[in-house]
């Protein structure tokens, strides 16, 4: 019988040798995570963008920005991404605009082949909650600023006042992190470990 | 099924059992060790697992505090050595044969992965898909309770795996129904199914109820999610033929029953309830969708009829089987059949009535159809 099979496999392993692989697994995971990030923090792209963050609190990671970025909002005027729905991943070509804001110029499912100069991609997601013909509502990944508990009125009131932008470390796969946030000419940067 | 009653009473019923000579006295002996054997955990291990719990919490919500006061490396640095630390303290704790206080520690230390998990997410303002940091957690948690055959870890499993699909099903409902677009989330049956695996694998039957629960759950809320939808029938139909399949592996003989099933799983109806549960909810949901508003009495009635019959055929089954659990929920199904009836009709009295004395007169003819059936099959065994 096969889950006895399988019952005499696991019962053959040594506890103390499975256990050590397990967490080995585990920490592995996580440290490939932080590597990943670090990277992309210390030698990633630097780009800011402008935000008008909320404050809301998160169960398990306590209390966060919530920063919703303009460069989020892309339509579709060739209607290219017509069949592109749900949460999919695509990649969004951002370039400055002539107030010196970064916006998506083009959207594509697959790694754009030929970036220009000044042109930045970022790897996104498709917000679910889009509606029939309105503009394609992006998120890139970075829509959560955590702060330590009770220290998120200063972004507040930074938020109220339209002085919040966001420094953005970019990857070479598009990924992008959170470098930094400027509110109220105060700068609250983000160590790489 | 046994396992359903408390050891007390069965303790009781073996001493009744004794004293009116059906059970010998090494036979009372037997039946009362092995009964003993399979108590459930002491106080300490209980003790231990929430006190387990409680340490995780702790864990989490320092995470949550984003306490400044310590660099985020070293915090990190703590919170991976307390993980490596709750699995090399279990893994002692079961070489000296303390098998509650290693359950406990490897309950931290899975406790200790998830927090670890969030704390990271935390340091580098991680905003992706929050129902995937679940999903990697309920596989470190997996991982861990089928390596370690640990029940209380695959109960956690268990948990973190239904979270991560109530949670991705709750991110499809903004765009349900638009477009035609289904609200089922169906990669969950693959979470499901390696949770469901694993507790098979530990042969643990309470942590397999528990499973047989979320995957009737889970079927049931096809019938409203489903697109295009609803899709009731679908959910009645999917308990009718799994109640049919338990019953012919319940009636056919040993050698045609596949041998991959556990044993305690063929000889025992334990899913005909589940079964039932998803064909009663789905038939319900069908009447009361399909049958209510203007003009839907003759559907309606037409539902009636179908609840009130399968109804019946479950009480003749479970009587014929001896088998409680079927009857109980055969009997719950009539009653509420009875009441929906009652009230789908008020208003309509005369109406009412003559259901009634339909149906009434339907199941008098059905009992004594039966009553000659078992007079007749109880005089042929006679001889």
């Amino acid at each position: 019988m096969i889950l006895e099979k399988l019952r005499y496999l696991v019962s053959c392993l040594p506890l103390r040798v499975s256990l050590i692989a397990v967490c080995a697994v585990q920490a592995v995971v996580l440290v490939q995570i932080v590597r990943e990030r670090a990277a992309i923090l210390t030698s990633g792209k630097i780009i800011e963008m402008d935000v008008a963050p909320v404050d809301p609190r998160s169960l398990f990671r306590g209390d966060y920005v919530v920063l919703s970025y303009p460069a989020g909002q892309f339509t579709d005027t060739a209607g290219d991404l017509r069949g592109l729905n749900g949460r999919r991943e695509v990649y969004a070509v951002l370039t400055k605009n002539v107030s010196g804001e970064w916006r998506p110029t083009a959207i594509s499912r697959r790694w754009p082949g030929a970036i220009k100069d000044g042109e930045i991609v970022m790897k996104a997601r498709l917000d679910s909650t889009r509606r029939t013909g309105a503009p394609l509502r992006l998120r890139f990944g970075i829509e959560s600023y955590f702060v330590p508990e009770g220290q998120g009125r200063r972004l507040e009131k930074a938020a109220r006042a339209q002085d919040v932008r966001v420094r953005v470390a970019v990857g070479r796969d598009g990924q992008a992190v959170i470098k930094s946030v400027v509110a109220n000419g105060e700068v609250f940067e983000e160590p790489a470990i | 099924m046994w396992w359903w009653r408390s050891s007390g009473t069965l303790k009781a019923d073996v001493a009744r059992w004794r004293e009116a000579g059906w059970v010998t006295e090494p036979g009372e002996v037997a039946i009362l060790t092995e009964l003993n054997g399979r108590s459930g955990p002491g106080p300490a291990a209980v003790l231990s697992l929430l006190g387990a719990s409680l340490l995780c919490f702790a864990a989490m919500s320092f995470v949550a505090a984003h306490w400044n006061g310590m660099p985020r490396l070293i915090r990190l640095i703590l919170l991976l050595s307390l993980m490596g630390g709750a699995y090399v303290l279990a893994a002692e704790l079961f070489a000296r044969k303390l098998a509650g206080f290693g359950q406990a520690a490897l309950l931290a230390g899975v406790g200790l992965f998830g927090a670890n998990i969030m704390l990271v997410s935390q340091m580098y303002h991680i905003d992706g898909n929050p129902p995937d940091a679940v999903l990697m957690w309920a596989l470190g948690a997996l991982a861990t309770g089928l390596v370690a055959q640990s029940r209380p870890v695959l109960g956690l499993a268990f948990i973190l795996v239904n979270l991560w699909g109530v949670w991705e099903t709750s991110q499809l409902l903004p765009h349900f129904g638009s477009g035609g677009r289904s609200g089922v989330f169906w990669p969950y049956l693959i979470g499901w199914a390696a949770v469901t695996g694993a507790i098979a694998v530990q042969g643990w039957r309470y942590g397999l109820h528990l499973c047989a629960m979320a995957l009737s759950v889970f079927v049931v809320s096809l019938g409203y999610l489903v697109r295009p939808g609803p899709a009731h029938e679908l959910v009645l139909l999917i308990g009718l033929v799994a109640a049919g399949v338990v019953v012919w592996l319940r009636r056919a003989p040993a050698e045609q029953r596949p041998d991959w099933l556990p044993e305690w799983m063929r000889e025992a109806d334990v899913l005909l309830p589940y079964a039932l549960g998803i064909a009663a909810a789905g038939l319900y949901a069908a009447q009361i969708s399909r049958g209510f508003g203007s003009g839907g009495l003759g559907v309606f009635l037409l539902w009636a009829i179908v609840g009130l019959a399968l109804s019946v055929m479950a009480i003749v089954y479970g009587a014929q089987t001896g088998d409680r659990q079927v009857m109980r929920i055969a009997y719950g199904g009539f009653a509420v059949e009875v009441l929906t009836i009652y009230f789908r009709t008020i208003g309509t009295l005369l109406g009412s009535a003559a259901f009634f004395l339909l149906a009434g007169a339907l199941l008098v003819g059905l009992a004594v159809v039966a009553f000659r059936f078992e007079r007749t099959a109880s005089l042929s065994k006679g001889g």
